[in-house]
């Protein structure tokens, strides 16, 4: 098999979730391959001190944490959930992939406000600026 | 972009929005000018007169921590609703006239049911935002947070300068009650009964956890919005270091938010300092796309680098200013500076925590950069006859240079990155 460990990234909508089972497939005919399951958290950031944004967005983080690691958990050890912080989804994804040293992204086509038909501006940058091959799911 | 009625600007999220900005357009009009009230009106010293308006962040800072009980109790439009109906009460309490005591009290009840009402009205309309609209939405109502940070500085300090405080005093109660109009006509989605059952289940899960002796009472942070008085619940070590940086910084823009106007008045910079905030905001909106990006691509050090030089750049700016150009070129530096190092700083913190701690990490940077701005006048208010107002802010700058070799050392031993 040319992938040894395969990133997916997740944001909610339904070109994700596909985007899930094609992961999980490709990991059930590789038994060698890892699976790193990942979700951006845009922070929200206020200079003018705490607005009580993020505390909203943590916890439905913590939906998403917890759906991520269900789709990880018949997979054990080969599979992890990472929660990626910052302002930059793409920027995050691609240093994710490069960190973990993935040799495949798999991800949906477009997130949870895009067009139907339109590749999104994060998988298209992520298709652009990740070492690895990319694998769109719709 | 979404339709008005079907996608995010439902009635809902722009009630809910407007409330938000008239929240902060009430809270910054007071916040620039109270200083100056309180020399001008009863004579007191600059310590003083800063920490009557910074106890209103003190107040707020208190709201943040007990608000789960209030929501459990009331539920969250009627949180809501006491929070702004006591935000207009208090607002015209200030032409009362009736004495620093009187103030101080009425500061940080003002302060602790703003915070109250703005924790509540985010709840209730990001919830009302569409979840594949979420990111989109949220972007909107944070505007109303720059928007409202940079209006209320300039009514206020105009206000101040032309018909005067009691004008103001009235202005802001009408500014509140066009809020509390607005509020009671939110609709909150979760039924009072829901909110209810869950803030009393989280508040009954730490309750046990803390019972049993987990270590882990922290085990449910999704539900760390409803929960109980903690200090570990809103205290995450690891995000101590950053939080200790920030504070250093934001000692200098709490100095900057109370003392400005009646340094602006002794340099003759007023026309300038009534648009100072929204120089400020300005700057921080057009800079923080570039700047966070770069931090996600090329890490911390080159982003906080920039974002250090600027704010200590514009410390020093502002003290020695000598004209309006210079005050607002030092506010766009400052605005540059706190847009770069506050944002990489929450980062970091919550980055550096484990994923079932990353909310209480959050609070514990933002307790630091509140508590900065709300003591800062306590701490430092004294130096001004000392050295003037020019003298604070230049040595601010020269603290911030400090906490700029704090970051790399810490840094360094890997504290923070």
């Amino acid at each position: 098999m040319w992938y040894s460990k395969i990133l997916v990234a997740y944001d909610g909508s339904k070109p994700a979730d596909r985007a899930i089972e094609i992961a999980c497939d490709m990991a059930r005919e590789n038994p060698g391959a890892h699976l790193v399951f990942a979700h951006v958290l845009k922070l929200v950031d206020s200079t003018f001190g705490e607005t009580g944004m993020n505390q909203i967005l943590f916890e439905q983080a913590r939906d998403v944490q917890e759906h991520l690691e269900k789709a990880a958990r018949p997979f054990g050890e080969r599979a992890q959930v990472k929660m990626l912080k910052g302002t930059s989804p793409a920027t995050l994804l691609v240093n994710c992939c490069k960190d973990e040293a993935c040799d495949v992204v798999v991800m949906g086509s477009r997130g949870m406000g895009g067009v139907k038909g339109y590749l999104g501006s994060v998988s298209r940058s992520v298709v652009q600026e990740a070492e690895a091959p990319v694998v769109i799911a719709k | 972009m979404p339709s008005r009625n079907t996608g995010i600007f439902t009635k809902g999220f722009v009630l809910g929005t407007l409330v938000n900005l008239l929240l902060y357009v009430n809270y910054y009009t007071l916040m620039v000018v109270m200083a100056n009230y309180c020399m001008e009106t009863y004579a007191t010293d600059l310590g003083t007169a800063g920490f009557s308006a910074s106890i209103f962040i003190v107040g707020a800072l208190i709201a943040r921590f007990v608000s789960p009980a209030v929501i459990g109790a009331l539920g969250r439009k009627k949180t809501l609703v006491l929070g702004v109906g006591m935000m207009t009460v208090l607002s015209a309490c200030y032409l009362l006239n009736a004495g620093m005591a009187a103030l101080f009290c009425i500061r940080i009840l003002h302060g602790f049911f703003y915070g109250l009402a703005q924790t509540t009205v985010t709840s209730i309309t990001t919830e009302s935002i569409p979840d594949e609209h979420k990111g989109e939405g949220i972007g909107y109502y944070m505007l109303s947070v720059t928007v409202g940070s940079a209006v209320g500085p300039f009514l206020g300090t105009s206000l101040m300068h032309g018909p005067g405080f009691t004008v103001m005093f009235i202005v802001c109660s009408i500014v509140a009650a066009a809020g509390l109009a607005g509020a009671t006509n939110v609709h909150d989605m979760k039924s009072k009964a829901a909110a209810a059952k869950e803030a009393r289940e989280g508040i009954e899960d730490l309750a046990v956890a803390e019972t049993a002796g987990a270590p882990d009472a922290n085990a449910h942070p999704a539900r760390v919005s409803h929960r109980k008085l903690s200090l570990s619940t809103f205290i995450e070590s690891s995000a101590l270091p950053i939080s200790f940086v920030i504070v250093l910084v934001y000692l200098g823009y709490g100095a900057v938010i109370t003392y400005l106007n009646a340094f602006a008045a002794e340099a003759n910079l007023t026309a300038a300092a009534g648009v100072f905030f929204v120089a400020y905001a300005v700057t921080m909106l057009v800079s923080r796309p570039f700047t966070g990006k770069a931090f996600d691509r090329r890490g911390d050090l080159p982003v906080m680098t920039s974002g250090f030089i600027a704010f200590v750049a514009g410390m020093v700016v502002i003290g020695t200013s000598g004209n309006g150009a210079m005050l607002l070129a030092g506010a766009c530096l400052m605005g540059y500076g706190i847009g770069t190092i506050q944002p990489s700083g929450l980062t970091l913190a919550v980055r550096r925590a484990a994923d079932d701690r990353f909310d209480v990490a959050n609070s514990t940077f933002f307790i630091c950069l509140d508590a900065a701005i709300g003591l800062c006048p306590l701490l430092l208010g004294w130096t001004v006859p000392l050295i003037g107002y020019r003298g604070l802010f230049v040595l601010l700058g020269g603290i911030s240079i400090v906490a700029f070799f704090l970051y790399l050392a810490l840094r360094k031993r890997g504290l923070i990155a």
